[in-house]
């Protein structure tokens, strides 16, 4: 029977990439915890400064760049990780080769980030926003990222498919681009070959293309292979696909200088990162587009599949929180949120509302493929998507909200600063409450993961289900 | 870890068999609304690069109001009928770049932080006056065109030349509304000589 040796050839890809990715993704969840707990600590002195004050390691620098260092490089890039290479055998139709080597990778990769985290907290961090891993460190993670790379890449090369779908576009180009962005930035900025202007170009440069040329492909190619995997029909269209990825190479390399409107920067470079910005509407709207024609229709089954569930939401606030960055970047919007909350809540819709939420889809699609157990509580993942999907609406709305006050009254050369820092407090409270909705989000997920790992969960064939199905087909969870 | 050692083949098939097929692509088409909305924003980005490009200067960097305020908005031309044009322009340039952060390109001042020079007694009065102010500072409690000021400024002299200050000297008592007469290098040198050994900021009771 063709469809049950088309499920062998699916276990057999499954089965090859099987302890390197669930390593990747357990580490990912870790860090996760580790991150939520910094930031909570972080979030919470902006409105109580004396709350963990007395120790050096302890102070708001060194635990908002530790939180920021831990969940980009521990959470987001080992889950993205843990994903492509979850992804890259079942697009390519080709196993997973070199996995004991991808093991040693995501060892290594744990090892480094959590040598990158002690040594901020001690006081050696770089200072350059997302570059703050000291150079060897940052070189170490460039190896176990061209590893990641040189697998996956190995695997394309013995596709068993004549037509490339739309996700592997993705996979494939951040395996190409991010460590050319990782090693250039970081030899460029440490390494002492540029100074002054051209370092900070280069810092805001590298630091939107992790965003841009690192997590949202990967989260695209996710969003793209479950989504049509769970509702059992085609994506809407390939040329909106085409549109989309080729749309997000070429422009959104620029965009990142748009984070230097107004500063010492020649005035032509800015408004090219604008242009870039503003262009990006473009492949955001056919993906968006894409997402809702291949759901319509559909939209019941948000009910019952916790992977749609998640994924959808990341869908939507990828269009909302890209259409948001694109209008941000003009300089008229940048005169009143640039350096204030605004930019702070911009930055988390983007990296959770968008991206976290894609990477939670995606374990709760991929975990009982490769540990052979069904999630062991509907309770428990309703708490992870509610608590998440609230926490982060609250926290995006607060410091939005609050953003714009705070540029308002900056601009206002009547108003004292202070008047500024108070009128902030209720909004940074709110997002600390926020913040404690996404730890109790994470604390859930975890304890869902750890049971799955652990051989604790269920093993009996039918998926964990958010609601009954109101059709008869089965689908996937 | 020992769970993840040997893959359960039979527990990983029942999760694969209930699997929907491998995505694929449909056909639809691009909309034309779609292709008519980027046709506008791309015509816009060019607008746009063509409006901000700056020429490309290297050395213009991004929004840089302060200076081109103070060199092309018509408010702060200076009534150079009397004065020495070139060094009123020279001191239009200093003002824009040392002065009119805070004293701001209007010659408004700034409320809170630092008074008005456009109208100010003290600007367009004794031109020795003004000179030590700029040379030497001016601290505490003053009142300027009928309004309590209390701030510090700080000294100039150690920083700038007796041109500059000239310079600044002239821009500031012909510009805006301000009619007064350009003060010249010997001027300025001639007060810094007889105050040499100040370093104190004036205040206004000794002034």
């Amino acid at each position: 029977m063709a469809e049950l040796e088309h499920a062998q050839l699916l276990a057999k890809l499954d089965g090859s990439c099987r302890r390197p990715v669930l390593l990747f993704l357990i580490s990912a969840v870790v860090w996760l915890l580790v991150g939520s707990t910094l930031a909570l600590i972080a979030s919470i002195k902006l409105h109580a400064p004396e709350f963990l004050a007395n120790d050096a390691w302890l102070t708001f620098g060194r635990m908002r760049t530790a939180h920021l260092n831990s969940v980009a490089y521990g959470w987001a890039a080992m889950a993205a990780v843990g994903v492509l290479l979850w992804l890259v055998p079942r697009l390519t139709r080709a196993p997973l080769r070199g996995t004991r080597l991808l093991e040693g990778a995501a060892w290594a990769w744990n090892g480094l980030v959590a040598a990158g985290v002690v040594a901020i907290l001690t006081g050696y961090s770089t200072s350059v926003e997302w570059l703050e891993f000291p150079l060897p460190i940052a070189m170490g993670l460039t190896v176990c990222f061209a590893v990641v790379a040189g697998a996956g890449l190995d695997a394309l090369h013995r596709r068993q498919v004549d037509h490339i779908y739309v996700s592997l576009w993705y996979l494939t180009a951040v395996m190409v681009w991010f460590p050319v962005l990782y090693l250039t930035a970081n030899i460029g900025i440490h390494g002492g070959l540029l100074s002054g202007v051209a370092q900070a170009m280069t810092n805001w440069w590298f630091a939107h293309n992790v965003l841009g040329l690192f997590v949202t492909p990967i989260a695209l190619a996710t969003l793209y292979y479950v989504l049509p995997k769970v509702i059992g029909r085609p994506i809407h269209s390939y040329y909106l696909s085409l549109v989309g990825f080729w749309a997000l190479a070429l422009f959104y390399n620029w965009a990142g200088l748009h984070h230097l409107v107004g500063g010492p920067v020649p005035m032509w470079a800015v408004t090219v990162g604008i242009v870039a910005s503003m262009m990006m509407l473009i492949p955001v709207t056919t993906v968006a587009f894409n997402q809702h024609m291949t759901m319509r229709g559909h939209f019941h089954l948000l009910r019952s599949s916790p992977s749609l569930r998640f994924v959808v939401f990341a869908g939507m606030s990828y269009a909302v929180v890209s259409a948001q960055g694109s209008f941000e970047a003009l300089r008229g919007m940048s005169e009143v949120v640039h350096f204030t909350q605004y930019t702070v809540g911009h930055a988390h819709l983007g990296m959770y509302g968008f991206f976290s939420m894609m990477m939670f889809g995606g374990y709760y699609f991929i975990l009982p493929r490769l540990t052979g157990r069904e999630w062991p509580s509907a309770t428990l993942i309703r708490v992870h998507f509610w608590c998440s999907a609230f926490g982060i609406a609250v926290y995006f709305l607060a410091l939005t909200a609050g953003g714009v006050q705070q540029g308002l009254l900056l601009l206002d050369p009547g108003v004292p600063f202070l008047d500024v820092v108070q009128a902030t407090l209720p909004w940074l409270q709110a997002r600390s409450w926020a913040g404690l909705a996404l730890t109790v989000a994470h604390i859930a997920f975890a304890i869902s993961v750890a049971q799955m790992v652990l051989g604790l969960a269920p093993a009996r064939g039918t998926p964990t289900l958010l609601a009954q199905r109101v059709t008869s087909q089965g689908g996937a969870a | 870890m020992s769970d993840l050692d040997e893959p359960d083949i039979a527990a990983l098939h029942k999760a694969v068999l209930r699997e929907q097929k491998e995505p694929i692509e449909g056909r639809e088409p691009v909309p034309i609304w779609m292709g008519a909305v980027f046709v506008v924003l791309i015509a816009w980005g060019g607008w746009y690069l063509g409006r901000y490009d700056a020429r490309f200067d290297t050395q213009r960097a991004d929004m840089q109001p302060l200076v081109t305020e103070v060199k092309s908005s018509p408010p702060s031309e200076p009534n150079t009928a009397r004065g020495d044009a070139a060094m009123v322009e020279r001191g239009a340039e200093l003002f824009g770049g040392r002065c009119a952060a805070c004293h701001q390109a209007t010659g408004k001042g700034l409320p809170g932080v630092a008074p008005p020079l456009d109208g100010s007694e003290w600007v367009t009065g004794d031109p020795e006056r003004t000179t030590r102010v700029v040379l030497h500072g001016l601290t505490g409690p003053i009142e300027v065109a009928g309004q309590p000021w209390n701030g510090a400024m700080p000294a100039w002299g150690a920083t700038m030349t007796d041109a500059e200050v000239a310079a600044v000297l002239s821009y500031i008592r012909t510009a805006w509304s301000n009619d007064a007469g350009t003060v010249s290098l010997e001027d300025v040198k001639q007060v810094r000589d007889a105050h040499a050994d100040r370093s104190a900021p004036w205040t206004a009771d000794e002034l």
